[in-house]
């Protein structure tokens, strides 16, 4: 009876294996439900030949993207995020919708543990209009099968010119002077 | 009384690792197999030596019993199981990303 043990890196491995049919199973798959192989039947009828499996996970990842990058900051109002490889460049999965509350959420990622998370990459496409999207791709290392992450989006700015004269003698300009623009919630 | 044995060898697959043990686990002859059939001599006091054929990660064995007074040739011949090389893809189900480290067994 055969029986191979593959070792999968970076998503892939390879095994020289007599001809026939085998039965599946993961044996080792930090961060994944290891039960949802699929598929769990394979067959060698030749050299060269590729076979495609999957695995699926069940931790939840809630991402907010706000003003402050920290908790109670004020959040955006739309836009989208996906999930990509570490250099932003392969994207993974759907494009995830922002909310109206800056929030969007990852279902089915994997997760390790608090002293060894399992590293996912993500690059947000768009913000809301009075909002700046965070430039970088940024790395969650998600360590509980729940976990929430703050996203930095700094407000957009325009640049205002102002000029302060006096009242009476029209045109005088003030020397000196000091003016407080405080936003109306 | 030293035997001189002649060992004419085929293997179904190349190359091909052979090793003659003596009855104490001594290795009398050992080489590799490039062609078929090969030749390999060696000489024993024993009554029986053990033959290891080797390729890849199979290994097949075969006993002889070697009579007393004369110089003995033998045709040993060696068929492995041929083997096909595979390459397996572990992907995320969800999201499509590489599964980083995994480990999947195959029973036939």
């Amino acid at each position: 009876m055969a029986n191979y043990e593959v070792t999968i890196n970076n998503g892939s491995g390879s095994e020289n294996m007599e001809l026939g049919e085998y039965t599946v199973a993961a044996t080792y798959a930090p961060g994944y439900d290891m039960s949802t192989l699929q598929p769990t039947s394979y067959t060698v009828s030749s050299a060269g030949q590729t076979g495609a499996f999957t695995l699926s996970a069940n931790g939840t990842l809630t991402i907010i993207f706000n003003e402050t990058g920290a908790a109670g900051g004020t959040p955006i109002t739309s836009g989208s995020v996906v999930m990509t490889d570490a250099t932003g460049e392969t994207q993974y999965g759907p494009v995830v919708e922002i909310d109206s509350t800056g929030t969007a959420v990852f279902e089915n990622v994997p997760y390790g543990s608090a002293q060894s998370g399992y590293t996912l990459h993500f690059k947000q496409l768009t913000s809301d209009e009075n909002h700046n999207v965070y430039p970088d791709v940024f790395t969650v290392g998600m360590g509980d099968q729940t976990q929430t992450e703050y996203i930095l989006n700094t407000p957009n700015t325009v640049e205002q010119n102002f000029t302060l004269t006096d009242a009476n003698y029209t045109g005088m300009p003030i020397e000196d002077a000091s003016l407080s623009f405080t936003a109306n919630e | 009384m030293c035997k001189h044995v002649a060992l004419k060898l085929f293997c179904s697959n190349t190359p091909c690792q052979i090793t003659v043990l003596a009855s104490d686990g001594t290795v009398l002859q050992q080489t590799t197999v490039t062609t078929c059939c090969s030749q390999v001599c060696f000489c024993t006091n024993g009554c029986t030596v053990q033959i290891l054929a080797q390729y890849q990660n199979q290994t097949l064995a075969r006993t002889l019993c070697l009579s007393c007074c004369r110089c003995q040739v033998f045709c040993v011949n060696f068929n492995f199981t041929p083997l096909a090389n595979v390459t397996i893809t572990l992907t995320d189900q969800n999201y499509g990303l590489p599964v980083a480290n995994a480990t999947l067994n195959f029973q036939s």
